[in-house]
């Protein structure tokens, strides 16, 4: 077994492994606190790999018997609940920490030139993420969940040529039903996984290949560099340290309860929201009025957050800026423009909804 | 002891919480430690 282990270490592989992240370097500077989001962000994508595995032994994916299950393995199931709570938890946490990256990589210009692979793989990744978050909400099938996705899977509707399709393509039947569980659930457990964790293998392959992005001032071009292994990764396993406490401390004390179970043949109870990382979208079209200069709201909406996706993810081509000198740029002023615009509305979300 | 949703009293949970976030505190402690004696001995 000790050879077997001599061996396996020894091996061409591992070596290589260790020797590239050995001599892979990261600047060590007022910044590189914001670098830590990106391991945070892959240590709660492990824990909701491993939560989510847990809870599908014992889930069931039909509107008879969905809701049940979530009872049971809330009720019967040995530290069920713990389990549940953290997978939830972790989605929220997991969402804060990629904004966070995102916003960090966004500011720090992250995607010039030549990380521009680095920067499209990890936008697709936040809709796959959002895409994870939106396909989970309906599982446990409870009143909440089943109008809040019944509204959610409308929204796309407006949306000029693609809408209906969409809609159909995630609904199966005209309502919520049968169909649209078995098509979210096997969205959430085979086809995003499948997708993400081949997307966060190239994300991190790349990164690794083109390095950290460096700021261009002289506070970057002047940063002691420390060695990614083990200097940079013990600083990791602190952030990760400290994710899991957060996450544990969250899950013991305010595990997320199931409501009622999914009624379509009544109204939807009132109060009924989206998690807080829809609500710019939901804010946006409760606030704005039902048609604007003879256009419909929602189609304008569904345009307007395409187009934005679209810019976010041509970033390193909009910008054409090839070094960051710290100075002030029309993409970091449009950012910084949206940044406002999502934490107010998330902030009004929390407060009057 | 637990209640309806399956769930153990708040006590128990808040006792769970204090042990772990102390024993995640001490790893990270442990880790801190290590890194400033690896800058310790490059300084040297």
């Amino acid at each position: 077994m000790k050879n077997f282990l001599e061996r396996l270490i020894d091996s061409a592989l591992i070596r290589n492994f260790f020797d590239a992240l050995s001599h892979k370097n990261i600047p060590a500077t007022r910044k590189t606190f914001w670098y830590f989001f990106g391991g945070l962000t892959l240590f709660f994508c492990v824990i909701q790999g491993i939560s989510g595995g847990l809870l599908l032994i014992y889930y069931s994916p039909t509107p008879q018997t969905a809701h049940e299950s979530i009872q049971s393995i809330l009720t019967t199931v040995p530290y069920g609940w713990l389990i549940r709570s953290i997978h939830v938890w972790s989605a929220h946490l997991l969402i804060t920490s990629l904004f966070i990256h995102f916003g960090a990589g966004f500011f720090m210009s992250a995607y010039r030139t030549p990380r521009e692979s680095v920067w499209i793989s990890g936008i697709l990744l936040l809709f796959l993420i959002l895409g994870f978050a939106f396909t989970g909400s309906l599982l446990p099938w409870d009143a909440r969940a089943y109008f809040a996705t019944q509204i959610g899977t409308e929204i796309p509707r407006s949306f000029p040529v693609l809408g209906p399709f969409v809609v159909r393509l995630l609904r199966g039947t005209s309502l919520i039903g049968a169909e649209s569980l078995k098509r979210l659930f096997a969205l959430h457990v085979t086809i995003l996984p499948v997708i993400s964790i081949l997307l966060i293998l190239f994300h991190l392959i790349v990164n690794h290949k083109h390095g950290p992005s460096i700021a261009d001032t002289a506070d970057g071009r002047n940063a002691k560099q420390i060695p990614f292994f083990p200097e940079f990764l013990l600083r990791d396993c602190i952030a990760w340290l400290t994710g899991l406490g957060i996450l544990l401390v969250l899950a013991l004390n305010l595990p997320p309860l199931v409501g009622a179970k999914a009624d379509p043949f009544v109204s939807a109870p009132a109060g009924i929201k989206p998690e807080w990382y829809f609500f710019p979208l939901y804010i946006t079209l409760r606030m704005l009025p039902g048609a604007i200069m003879g256009l419909n709201t929602e189609t304008l909406i569904n345009i307007l957050v395409a187009a934005l996706g679209f810019a976010f993810l041509l970033t390193p081509f909009i910008s054409h800026s090839s070094a960051d000198r710290g100075g002030i740029s029309f993409p970091k002023i449009a950012g910084a423009g949206i940044l406002l615009y999502l934490l107010g509305t998330t902030i009004i979300g929390w407060i009057l909804y | 002891m637990w209640n309806e949703a399956g769930i153990p009293p708040a006590e128990m949970r808040m006792i769970a919480t204090v042990i772990i976030v102390f024993c995640l505190g001490l790893g990270g402690l442990l880790i801190y430690a290590k890194i400033m004696g690896n800058g310790k001995k490059q300084k040297e």
